[in-house]
């Protein structure tokens, strides 16, 4: 089962997120701030999906550590963002994908499949 | 000298006596023949009551005849000689001979054309019976002496003229008196030189020659050379003249006329003349004095032009300097010396200096003693006006007044020190106003900037909850739908277009704050617009009650941001949508425009009323007729669309007929034509 690591600070958000897939096929490490990917404390997962706007430290700072870090910066990281232009940005900070919000369930999924290996 | 010489009058010689008075006797005739004045001597024939009645020519000298004409009149009266003759000449001799006292007159001979000093003196005792006579010439310090009291009469008359035309009449009739003409005239020519106007002064036994005058017809080609050249004409016979047309001046009655031109700059400003009825000969000294009242008359009217056009600014100038409602002064900088500017003093302040400044009374005073040294401000301001020679405006707060004053300054060239000239206006209404409207403008510019930060602010967090509230709806539908409980999958699918329509409000109020930012950030990328159309309907009918109809023509790639024109068709699709009838179809074609790609979209719906036609790509600008249901809706979306386009470097339109429909067409550059 792939791992997918989901850094989001609104609840709501966070607990629905693993309902847009099957149960059984995803296994979601669901986390409200960053500091444990920032301190290394995480197995390397098979995706990140990263809110722009969390707590703590921005999603891009976290984009930017893990793309720069050698433990997990061959895994891909999709953005997730309320700003309209979060595609350019998250490119820029090293993203590989970005899904702006509000999102539809088909948009999620697609997005998670084409970089999910 | 012999006996038989001389002008004998019977002299016998025959005593010694006699000889002693021969000798002389001689002397005296050597001495009356050469000197230069006339001399005769005259016996007074008187009747019993002693008045005297007849004068005898006893002797004579060659000048004598000379100055009278008379020829020899030795033994001769003068009633036999001039019948006629005045008694004012016997009752000079009268008096001569009652007093024994010799008597001198002046008097001219008209014969001669001359002036005589004539001196009357009795020979021997009384009874007196013999008078000498001696005439002195003294005609050229007589003619000096008329031509200096005409000259000194006529340049007062000038000096004390207030009339330009009155005064020239006067010099013309002194003119023409002195020289005992029939008419003096004063030519001057219009400005083409083809006519010219006489003025004259007549004698009353002669008409005026007054009028216009055709030059072709009086001056011949002669006459005018000599004109223009500056010299006179002198005719002394009009008849025997061939430089002149001398009949055209026959005509009129002329005899003889002297004409002085005053030349300029090779034209000639006028003529004097002097006009004679009948030929007279002019004398040199007569044509030098026309030629010096000509100058006279020039150099007066140059003042007098000049002076009336001084007179004319100085009054401008005045009502000027009196009447305008700006302040006023003329100041004198002082500098110290080592040459630096440290006050200056007022020379002259208008009427309205002091309503514009609160001070009376400051001619003379300096601004120290004013009390107006606070501020270096103004006397460098000034100092660097008079050093560059160029005027200055500023505006300038001066402490002491607590008013603020906008000030023109100038430099005033003047010998006499330097001078500064300063009109000026009390600004400090103004200036409270600009400042209030500055502060209000830099509070609207805050209150805007925090609007929009906090549009911005609010649409992001509202797009949280929407995002989580969209995700579960869906998710619901989905598993509605997997159930088969179509009737409650129905109502979420509901929800969720409702939470659509209100991610699109959201949208839109974020990209209204990006436009007054200043731009959306577009990401140009070579497109196929045909194929974004092909995929914007395709979505949209899914859910669509409307029917679309595409005809689109194979285009050309264009550059365009992909999400921007995806958000203009949605946009375009979903008005056209919202204002026609259910059913009722959606046209959208693509077709070459001349200068790129154009698309549009027509709708049968109810179109736009003609007045609202140019309003609908204004921001917030919604339709709000009366017999019209209300549209739902911000009035971004238009607004928005039309930015993105023309931020592509594209343009935008609408064609629309009330209750038929309308057309939106934009037109995308073709690709080497855009600028990104």
């Amino acid at each position: 089962m792939k791992k997918i690591i989901l850094v989001e600070d609104d609840s709501a958000i966070r607990e629905s997120f693993p309902m847009i897939f099957n149960a059984n096929e995803y296994d979601f490490t669901i986390l409200a701030e960053g500091s444990k990917i920032l301190n290394g404390e995480v197995e390397t997962p098979d995706l990140f999906i990263l809110d722009r706007q969390i707590s703590g430290h921005s999603g891009l700072d976290i984009c930017r550590f893990i793309k720069n870090n050698e433990k997990y910066k061959g895994t891909p990281v999709i953005m997730l963002s309320a700003s309209p232009d979060i595609v350019e940005v998250a490119k820029s900070a090293g993203a590989d994908d970005a899904i702006a919000k509000p999102y539809t369930l088909p948009r999620v999924r697609e997005v998670v499949e084409m970089h999910i290996s | 000298m012999n006996s038989s010489g001389g002008n004998g009058n019977g002299r016998s010689i025959d005593s010694s006596q006699e000889q002693v008075e021969h000798i002389s006797a001689d002397k005296y005739y050597s001495l009356i023949n050469s000197i230069n004045d006339g001399f005769c001597i005259m016996e007074l024939i008187v009747d019993e009551q002693g008045n005297i009645t007849n004068l005898v020519f006893r002797e004579q000298n060659p000048l004598f005849d000379q100055y009278t004409g008379l020829g020899n009149v030795v033994g001769k009266s003068l009633k036999e000689l001039l019948p006629h003759f005045e008694k004012y000449w016997i009752d000079i001799y009268t008096e001569v001979a009652r007093t024994g006292k010799p008597m001198k007159i002046e008097n001219y001979l008209q014969d001669v054309d001359r002036w005589f000093d004539i001196s009357f003196t009795v020979i021997g005792g009384a009874p007196y019976k013999y008078v000498a006579v001696i005439f002195v010439d003294i005609t050229g310090r007589k003619r000096l002496e008329q031509e200096r009291a005409l000259l000194s009469e006529i340049s007062k008359d000038l000096i004390e003229s207030d009339d330009m035309e009155e005064t020239l009449e006067v010099v013309r009739r002194k003119t023409g008196e002195h020289f005992q003409v029939k008419w003096c005239a004063f030519i001057a020519p219009d400005e083409k030189y083809d006519n010219y106007k006489i003025r004259d002064w007549h004698a009353p036994d002669v008409p005026a020659i007054d009028g216009q005058f055709h030059s072709r017809e009086f001056l011949s080609a002669e006459q005018k050379s000599r004109i223009n050249s500056g010299e006179a004409t002198i005719v002394n016979d009009i008849l025997a003249d061939t430089g002149v047309n001398s009949a055209r001046y026959a005509n009129l009655g002329i005899g003889a006329f002297v004409m002085v031109p005053l030349v300029r700059k090779t034209k000639w400003i006028f003529q004097l003349a002097i006009v004679d009825n009948k030929s007279r000969r002019w004398r040199a000294d007569e044509v030098e004095l026309l030629k010096e009242i000509a100058g006279r008359i020039w150099t007066w009217m140059e003042k007098a032009k000049a002076e009336d056009a001084l007179r004319k600014n100085e009054e401008k100038y005045r009502s000027l300097f009196n009447s305008i409602d700006e302040g006023f002064c003329l100041f004198e900088l002082l500098y110290d010396r080592d040459g630096r500017p440290v006050d200056y003093r007022y020379v002259e302040v208008n009427p309205a200096f002091q309503r514009q400044t609160g001070l009376t009374d400051v001619i003379g005073k300096t601004g120290r003693e004013l009390k107006f040294d606070g501020d270096f401000f103004w006397i460098n301001t000034y100092d660097q006006v008079y050093r560059t020679g160029k005027g200055v405006r500023f505006e300038n707060y001066q402490v002491e007044n607590k008013r603020w004053y906008n000030v023109y300054a100038s430099k005033v060239e003047s010998k006499n020190g330097h001078f500064i000239a300063a009109i000026f206006t009390d600004i400090t209404r103004r200036k409270a106003v600009e400042d209030e409207l500055h502060g209000n403008a830099r509070k609207l510019e805050r209150l805007l900037k925090l609007r929009d930060e906090f549009i911005s602010v609010a649409s992001h967090e509202l797009k949280t909850p929407v995002t989580s509230m969209k995700t579960y709806a869906e998710i619901i539908e989905e598993s509605l739908r997997n159930t088969d409980d179509k009737k409650n999958a129905e109502m979420i699918r509901r929800i969720n277009a409702q939470i659509d329509r209100l991610t699109l409000l959201i949208n839109h109020l974020l990209d209204n704050t990006k436009v007054s930012e200043g731009g959306m950030g577009l990401n140009f990328e070579e497109l196929d617009v045909v194929r974004l159309l092909e995929r914007v309907i395709a979505d949209t009918g899914i859910t669509a009650t409307h029917s679309f109809v595409l005809h689109a023509q194979k285009l050309p790639l264009v550059m365009a941001d992909h999400e921007r024109l995806a958000q203009v068709l949605n946009n375009l699709l979903s008005n056209a949508m919202k204002y026609s009838a259910p059913d009722s179809t959606i046209t959208v074609k693509s077709e070459l425009g001349t200068n790129g790609v154009v698309i549009s979209v027509r709708d049968e719906g109810l179109g736009i009323p003609e007045a609202d036609m140019g309003k609908v790509f204004d921001r917030f600008f919604r339709v709000t007729s009366d017999n019209r249901d209300t549209y739902p809706g911000m009035g971004l979306g238009l607004y928005i669309t039309a930015q993105i386009i023309w931020q592509h470097g594209g343009r935008i339109w609408v064609d629309s007929k009330e209750g038929t429909g309308s057309v939106f067409s934009f037109e995308l550059p073709f690709k080497n034509q855009q600028s990104t």
